[in-house]
This record gives C-alpha cells, sequence and structure tokens, in this order.
C-alpha cells in the first residue's frame, strides 16, 4: 500500500542522512583522486572525529557544531603529519600494498579507540527535538547537520577553486607529471590534500555524531558507503561525491522502510558492482 | 643457484619439516596442543587457498571469507537436513563455493586494481546480510551440529592436515606449470599478457573459483570442528588477517604462505596473552611498519641476502 505522506517522510530523512554521508566521502575521493592511494582507515578517522566531539559535549557541554573546527584543525594537522612522515613512502608502494598499510592504519585507531571510550554505543543527545512541516517531521539535529554540511562543502569548494593550493591540487588531479613539469611542488601539494582531505573527514565525523549513535566499530559502514560514494561520483570530483552520498542516503532510506534496514550493506555492494561495471568498465 | 630458486627449495624444506611436526599432535593424545595446532593449521590453509588468487595474479581479495563461510553454511545446513556425518558434505561444500564463485567471479574480475579490491570488500559483508535474512538458516542464530555426530577432535586435526598437504601439492603445480605462469603473467602487466595470447579472463576465473573452492573446504571443516556455522565466519578481521599474512609472506611463492601465517599466528597469540586489550592496536602497528619496511614481503629478504640463504638452503 503506497502512503505518499510516509513516502516523503523516507525522501525527507533520505535527505538528511545522505548530505552526511556524502561530505563523509569528500575526503576519501580527495585522498584516492590527489594521491592515488585508497585510504582504508578512512572510516575510522570519521568515528575518532565522533568520538572527540562525544569527549567535548560530555566534558564542556559543547554541541558538535561547536567542536566541529576543532576537529577540521586536528584533522588537517593529523593528514599533513601523516603525510610528511610516511606518505612518501606509501605513495610509491603498488597498490595492493598500500591497502595493508592503511588497514594497519584502521585497526590500530579502531582498537585505540575500543581502549579508550569502550564498547559502548555512544551519542549525543543535543536537540533532540524536530520540526513539523505539513506531516512531515524534521529532526532539527540533522536539520542542523544538514546546513553545516552545505556550508562547509561551499567552503571547501571555494578553496579548491580560488586558491593557489586549491588550483594545485586539482592540476595534480588532472595530471601528477603535468603539473610538476609547470613548477608545483607536488610532494607539498600531496601533504596539504592529505591534510585538507583528514580535515573534512573529522568535520563529518562531528556530523555523524550529531545524527547517529556510534560505536568503535561503526567505521566499517561509513567506509563502504563512502566507497560506493566515490566510485559512483567519481574519484576525485568532489562535487560528484557529495551527490552520490545523497543518493545513497536516499536509496537507504527507502530501502529501510520498503524493505528491511538490515540488507542496506548487500543493497550498497551491489549497487557498488553495478556502477562499476558500468561506469568504469572494470575499473581500466 | 639463483635466489627464486632458493626460495622454492627452503619453501619445500620447511613445509616438509611442518608437516612431519604437524603429524605428531594427535599421537600425544593432548587435546590443548592438538586444537592449538589445529588453529594455525586453519591459518595456513586460508592463506595458502587465499594465495592462488591475491598472491599468484595480484587481485586483492577481501571476499575470500564470503567463500569460507557458504562452505561452512552448506555442511551445517546439510546436515541438519539429512542427519549424516558431516564429513560426507565437505565435497559439497566445494561444489557450492565453486559455482557461487563462478557465478561472482565472472562479473567482479572484469574490475581491476582498488576498484576489485573494494568490491570485493563488501562482497563478504553482502552474503553474511543475505544469510542472516533466510529463515532456513536460522537468521542471526546459525546453525549448530552438534546433536547430529559423535565429534572427534582427531579426525578434524587429520582432516585439516590433508587440506594442508592437498594445499601445498597445488601451490608446487602451480609454481611449475604453464597455468601458474599465465597467473603470474596476469600479475606482472595484464595487458602484456592478454596481448601475448593468455586467454587473462578464462586463467583468472579459473584461479578465483579454485581459490574459493579450497575456503569452502576449510570452511565447512571448521564449521565441523566448532559443531556450528553462525554469522560470525563471516568477519572481515580474519579475512584481513589471512591477507596480511599472505603480504607478509610474499604473495605468489610457497615459502609466502608459511612464513607469513606463521608469523601472524604466533605474533598474534603472543600479544594476545601478553596484551589482552592492547593487542590489536600493536598487530595494526605491525602491520603498518612490516609494509613500510619489506612491501614485497619477507620472502623476498632472500633476495636482499642471497649468501645466507644460499647457505641455509644448502645445508
Amino acid at each position: 500500500m503506497f502512503n505518499p505522506e510516509i513516502f516523503f517522510q523516507v525522501l525527507v530523512n533520505g535527505l538528511l542522512m545522505g548530505a552526511v554521508y556524502g561530505i563523509a566521502a569528500v575526503g576519501l575521493s580527495l585522498i584516492w583522486g590527489v594521491l592515488g592511494v585508497v585510504n582504508l582507515a578512512h572510516g575510522s578517522f570519521i568515528i575518532l572525529a565522533a568520538y572527540i566531539a562525544y569527549v567535548f559535549f560530555s566534558a564542556a557541554g559543547a554541541p558538535p557544531i561547536l567542536t566541529s573546527p576543532v576537529a577540521v584543525a586536528i584533522g588537517f594537522a593529523v593528514g599533513y603529519l601523516l603525510y610528511k612522515g610516511v606518505g612518501r613512502r606509501v605513495v610509491s608502494l603498488d597498490p595492493s600494498t598500500s591497502l595493508l598499510f592503511f588497514f594497519g592504519l584502521s585497526l590500530l585507531l579502531s582498537n585505540s579507540i575500543l581502549n579508550i571510550w569502550g564498547p559502548d554505543v555512544r551519542g549525543i543527545p543535543w536537540l533532540i527535538q524536530s520540526l513539523e512541516l505539513g506531516g512531515t517531521r524534521i529532526p532539527l539535529a540533522r536539520l542542523i547537520a544538514l546546513v553545516s554540511t552545505i556550508i562547509s562543502f561551499l567552503l571547501l569548494y571555494t578553496l579548491l577553486q580560488r586558491t593557489y593550493y586549491g588550483k594545485a591540487i586539482r592540476a595534480v588531479v588532472a595530471n601528477r607529471v603535468g603539473a610538476a613539469s609547470v613548477g608545483i611542488d607536488v610532494d607539498n601539494v600531496f601533504a596539504i590534500s592529505m591534510g585538507i582531505a583528514l580535515g573534512i573527514t573529522f568535520f563529518s565525523g562531528t556530523m555523524i555524531s550529531l545524527v547517529n549513535p556510534f560505536t568503535p566499530s561503526s567505521g566499517d559502514g561509513y567506509l563502504m558507503y563512502s566507497f560506493a560514494s566515490v566510485v559512483l561520483g567519481g574519484v576525485g570530483n568532489i562535487i560528484g561525491t557529495l551527490l552520490a552520498g545523497i543518493f545513497m542516503g536516499l536509496v537507504e532510506s527507502l530501502v529501510g522502510v520498503y524493505f528491511t534496514q538490515s540488507i542496506s550493506p548487500a543493497v550498497a555492494f551491489i549497487i557498488l558492482v553495478i556502477v562499476i561495471m558500468v561506469r568504469y568498465r572494470g575499473g581500466r | 643457484m639463483e635466489a627464486g630458486k632458493q626460495r622454492l627449495k627452503i619453501g619445500l624444506i620447511l613445509y616438509v619439516l611442518l608437516l612431519s611436526i604437524a603429524a605428531l599432535p594427535p599421537l600425544t593424545g593432548n587435546t590443548a596442543l592438538i586444537a592449538y595446532f589445529w588453529s594455525f593449521l586453519q591459518m595456513l590453509a586460508l592463506v595458502m587457498s587465499l594465495n592462488f588468487i591475491t598472491g599468484f595474479t595480484g587481485y586483492v581479495n577481501f571476499g575470500h571469507i564470503a567463500y569460507y563461510g557458504i562452505g561452512a553454511y552448506t555442511v551445517a545446513y546439510l546436515t541438519t537436513m539429512t542427519r549424516v556425518d558431516p564429513y560426507v558434505f565437505i565435497p559439497a561444500a566445494a561444489i557450492t563455493s565453486a559455482a557461487l564463485a563462478y557465478l561472482i567471479g565472472r562479473p567482479i574480475l572484469r574490475i581491476r586494481g582498488p576498484y576489485f579490491a573494494i568490491t570485493t570488500l563488501g562482497l563478504g559483508e553482502a552474503v553474511r546480510v543475505i544469510i542472516v535474512n533466510i529463515p532456513a538458516f536460522n537468521y542471526s542464530e546459525g546453525l549448530p551440529i552438534a546433536a547430529y555426530f559423535t565429534y572427534n577432535v582427531i579426525s578434524s586435526y587429520i582432516a585439516m592436515y590433508t587440506t594442508v598437504a592437498t594445499l601445498f601439492i597445488l601451490t608446487l603445480y602451480l609454481r611449475r606449470t604453464r597455468f601458474g605462469y599465465m597467473l603470474e603473467s596476469i600479475r606482472e602487466d595484464e595487458d602484456a599478457a592478454e596481448s601475448m595470447g593468455v586467454n587473462t579472463a578464462k586463467a583468472k576465473l579459473a584461479a578465483y573459483v579454485l581459490s574459493s573452492a579450497c575456503a569452502g573446504v576449510i570452511g565447512g571443516l571448521t564449521a565441523i570442528t566448532h559443531v556450528y556455522a553462525h554469522p560470525g565466519f563471516f568477519s572481515i578481521t580474519l579475512n584481513v588477517s589471512v591477507l596480511a599474512s599472505l603480504l607478509m609472506g610474499g604473495g605468489g611463492t610457497l615459502l609466502g604462505p608459511l612464513v607469513g601465517a606463521g608469523l601472524f599466528f604466533f605474533i598474534s597469540d603472543a600479544l594476545l596473552i601478553r596484551f589482552p586489550y592492547l593487542h590489536l592496536v600493536i598487530f595494526g602497528a605491525v602491520v603498518m611498519a612490516v609494509t613500510l619496511a619489506l612491501p614485497r614481503g619477507l620472502s623476498h629478504l632472500i633476495y636482499r641476502y642471497p649468501k645466507i640463504s644460499g647457505k641455509i638452503a644448502d645445508a
């Protein structure tokens, strides 16, 4: 039985969650596009940022929206230093070995989180009220997450379009050798992109802490969704990645209501395979 | 003697040593010792079976446990249905895993590089959620089989031992035959291999089906030993441990899986005892360090120190 009211509610929920999934995938897209490596620790970084927001909230009562600039700064520092420390070596490895490196990092991070904060489900009960618009309920926290996601995405986009480093990053995505030959310091661009990418990833983690409960192992799910979004939207294409994330949110919401919530990972997987087959002709 | 042959020789010696030592525990009758060695043989078997696809062709496979779990469920389901001795269904586990690997492998093996790795990362999870939504498989509770046969630790040990011995022969076969060389040419340069007349699509599908069928057998044997098939079989941590062991040891070689699985098993065991909470943190750091220091795996050290390994091989 089709109920338009429920359908509309499902669309709104999908859009609200999708925006967060989209921004969560942008960092993965950027690192993959610029450095050519797949950051398997992406999900663990997202959850680490969610726990940072949790600490600020439980210790000082600071809502995630205020913590997010701090998280961006921490993320940038972590990314920049990670590249300066071992990044050059990791980028030179063959793809399967660099995947394994990031998997090691992911194990280290998610188990450190587990040891520090324990296995319990955490959440941030801030602004749990909802708005009601013509029969559709909009949770305030998710609405705020949507607005801050849009603002931060526009900031990132301007950064990449207008500033010198933004242009240098796009040049490296387009053609690494060409960029180096016109005098761009590719190594430095790598370090800064890694910083920006983890900055935005940490931002998305604070947004996730606002909209969903999380555990130390929640990162795996976000990693899969981010992969699907990046592949669907295009590696290194941040607008495409954001839109693909919104699409994933809509699909998850529809599947959750019309089938069952528990099969949504299988749906993400099927979308991923279809997209890779059709769009990349086998990833060549 | 050139380094590659030395490595093969060291590998042969170590496997013969291992298979002789591993024959001892059942004679002692010490159940704890048998169980400990069984776990090691199981890990080694998984690494050796993954070697066929990831080691030889270079296709990084995060979905190996999908077939391991399918094998476990095949054996457990058929046992609960027919109430016959579960060992009868090990061939069925191999056939089911092989058939599904054929169907799934045909589309996904067209995908290359990191895209393939990520696709397979979703595969295990996708199979798991499908299984826990099927009523016949008892949802997320799984299928216990203890009531249908008399469990015997010795026979489960012998079964895993035989599997390792079979995988050893299969690996030797791949190291020496045209089929193995075809797979290695795919790893080195797939387009070049294709243009030289290698039917790459057929060869990698064959390797994938072989590798998955072996995983199905190991899964089936594990279900018998644990007297239980459950969604925990689809463990991404197990898959990555197997993958990490293979890459640490060195893929596409005979020696690599043994070195990698041995190192992984004994290190993670020692860490687990000493640091029950932090062992995965330390293990993550070890994986990072190994990939940075020895990106081609430990067994590649032979190329770096040919003299020392020459002496080992001659001794």
